[in-house]
């Protein structure tokens, strides 16, 4: 009898102390924190100063806190290729080896792909950037900007409202941007005003001088630009005054404030009206203290998203169950980013609309008509 | 009208390019048997080489792109004696020595944005100068290009026709053992093969460093239109390769005047299909019963 107490002793006290260790261990384990990206390509750049260093920036703050829950956050690169086969396999390794419970990544032909694999695994896909608007139909995915469509919308409203009659597009051959041209097209010909051409380039061409000398020939009155990263809008901008082509007004996205577009020469997007979302003063401050280079509407998406996950996880009260940090996110309610205030209701839709800004005298504006 | 002859006009400059990069991979392939798929990074190198000759010890344009040149050509000489020739002695297979030069162009890849991260470095600020001709645009990119053009082909051609060690690369190119039996050096010559196909890569990247930037992987997209241009041309045939580049890059740019953009590499590929089946000696065949240079 007092063998079999003292056995059981033993066992309760080894138990108990396996409870407590895995609790130990589990509360020191990091939050891992995966990132897919094209890492390497045309868009690398852009991705390392735009896409990775906010949440590298977010990561830090929180580590430099005591981390989220009393939790390091680890972070995790892998490379996409700018291929969505790959960006799968990036995911997966994430997943199954370096055990992430969310990734974030962007650009639509990368996201989408992931998305039945996350469901599948319950990774929580925050890709903040991406404006197809089949992204957030995922119960797994989490954004963080206008849909595609209203950056076209935005766009040709005030192209009519300038008294443009005519417009003309030039566009990266990529779904979530082809849905961006198609509702540009559609609100401007409701406005009364008429497109007349619309050129596409792929995501990996750099001269697109053929494309610009042939709707310049059409003459029209407005040219919209729609691309996923600095580079192509900075070869477009240089390339389209190399043709000669002086549309009465250019309109874009918040591309025109990337480093490549300064790179080759700011005075090129001089003029330029453009869709973007404000960003805090207060972040750019902190972002160029921490990188040497200011931030763009994008770099504080990710950010934003980067710290809702970790607030999500806060509310959660867990960094291991994802259904209730991705259900923390969903029915956040207000959730105010550098970029702007996000509703969650329900989904990982935001209700949020682009604001418009210009490049005047090489700073970059709010615009009012 | 005016819009088919500025398409005409930017395909030229952009077959120049190609005719470059493919002379200079078809020299190697003639004088060698060997698909030098290096020639992609020989290409990128010397882009880089020019960024450090003119941005960061900011010499003068032309001296720089000489040396840039010759940066070309030494790396491809490089690679040649310390890759390709220990593998030839060892009799390896053709395919291990396609093999050794994919992993070449991958290795020199990974290395350039090692060192130079993958930022594009910009040789130029703005755009490039124009100027215009009866409502046609011209660029500073579509002159210079010409001009190489004009100058290069003909005196390589010159040096092939006329000179001891031209004549050398032809025979050797036309019967490699009966070359060596004649008592050509072999090992030499292909050195020179190399220093001649490099340099014209050197002297492509000079077209396209101004306008674009360098980039690790720019050589790489370049060097697989080149190897289209070599086929339509003829394989075996320096004119038919540099007559391919400049096909390819008329009617890629002629085929906006129909067709998006997004079409323009299916145009290459449907040439590189249409040649194979149709034509797959390509547009000078013929030349190849002489095996001419």
């Amino acid at each position: 009898m007092r063998r079999a107490l003292v056995n059981s002793a033993w066992f309760v006290a080894a138990f108990a102390w396996l409870c407590l260790g895995a609790g130990a261990v589990s509360a020191q384990q990091p939050i891992n924190l995966g990132m897919v990206y094209p890492l390497t390509g045309q868009n690398a750049e852009y991705v390392k100063h735009y896409f990775i260093a906010p949440t590298e920036l977010a990561a830090k703050e929180a580590n430099d806190k005591g981390g989220v829950l009393g939790r390091p956050v680890k972070l995790f690169q892998e490379d996409s290729h700018y291929d969505g086969a790959s960006a799968v396999s990036a995911l997966t390794k994430l997943a199954d080896v370096d055990k992430v419970i969310a990734v974030v990544t962007a650009f639509t032909p990368l996201t989408l792909p992931q998305l039945p694999v996350a469901e599948e695994k319950h990774i929580i896909v925050l890709a903040p950037s991406t404006e197809h608007p089949d992204i957030t139909k995922s119960k797994w995915a989490v954004r963080m900007t206008p849909t595609a469509e209203k950056g076209g919308i935005a766009s040709a409203r005030i192209a009519a409202k300038l008294g443009m009659k005519t417009a003309a597009t030039i566009s990266e051959d990529n779904e979530a941007v082809r849905i961006t041209i198609r509702a540009f097209d559609a609100e401007f010909a409701k406005l009364g005003g008429k497109v007349l051409g619309d050129e596409t380039f792929k995501t990996q061409d750099t001269d697109m001088r053929g494309q610009l000398t042939k709707l310049k020939a059409l003459q029209p009155d407005a040219l919209y630009i729609q691309v996923s990263a600095g580079r192509p809008t900075a070869l477009l901008l240089k390339q389209l005054s190399e043709v000669g082509f002086k549309p009465k007004h250019v309109f874009a996205n918040h591309l025109v404030e990337d480093k490549e577009v300064q790179a080759i020469g700011s005075t090129m997007a001089e003029g330029v009206i453009y869709t973007a979302l404000a960003i805090d003063p207060a972040y750019t401050e902190r972002f160029k203290a921490a990188f040497g280079y200011e931030p763009d509407s994008n770099a504080g998406k990710h950010y934003d998203v980067t710290n809702l996950f970790f607030e999500a996880i806060r509310r959660a009260g867990t960094a291991d169950d994802t259904v209730k940090i991705r259900d923390a996110i969903y029915n956040f309610g207000e959730y105010k980013g550098v970029v702007g205030t996000f509703r969650f209701e329900g989904t990982g839709e935001p209700n949020v609309f682009p604001i418009l800004k210009i490049v005047k005298d090489g700073k970059y504006v709010m615009y009012t008509p | 009208m005016l819009l088919l002859l500025q398409l005409f006009i930017d395909g030229l400059a952009a077959g120049a390019l190609y005719a470059l990069m493919a002379v200079g991979f078809a020299i190697i392939y003639n004088g060698t048997r060997m698909l030098h798929l290096a020639h992609g990074a020989v290409f990128t190198f010397g882009g880089y080489a020019l960024y450090v000759f003119l941005m960061l010890l900011r010499l003068p344009v032309a001296l720089g792109l000489i040396l840039a040149v010759g940066a070309s050509a030494g790396l491809g000489v490089l690679m040649e004696i310390f890759v390709y020739r220990p593998l030839r002695e060892r009799n390896s297979s053709p395919a291990a020595i396609l093999v050794a030069s994919l992993g070449l162009l991958t290795f020199f890849q990974a290395l350039y944005a090692l060192i130079f991260g993958t930022d594009t470095l910009n040789l130029h600020e703005g755009p490039l100068p124009t100027f215009e001709f009866a409502d046609l645009t011209v660029t500073a990119l579509h002159i210079v290009a010409a001009i190489a053009a004009l100058i290069v082909f003909p005196v390589l051609q010159l040096f092939l026709v006329r000179t001891r060690y031209g004549r050398a690369i032809r025979a050797l190119a036309d019967n490699p053992r009966l070359a060596v039996v004649r008592g050509i050096d072999s090992d030499r010559l292909t050195i020179l093969i190399f220093a001649i196909g490099s340099g014209l890569a050197g002297i492509a990247v000079g077209l396209v460093a101004f306008d674009l930037g360098v980039t690790p992987e720019m050589g790489f997209s370049v060097l697989f239109v080149a190897l289209v241009a070599v086929i339509v041309g003829g394989v075996g045939y320096l004119p038919g390769a540099a007559a391919g580049g400049f096909l390819l890059g008329i009617i890629q740019d002629l085929s906006l005047w129909q067709l998006s953009g997004r079409w323009q590499g299916v145009v290459v590929f449907g040439a590189l299909v249409t040649f194979l089946i149709f034509r797959p000696q390509g547009i000078f065949g013929y030349m190849l019963v002489t095996r001419r240079v």
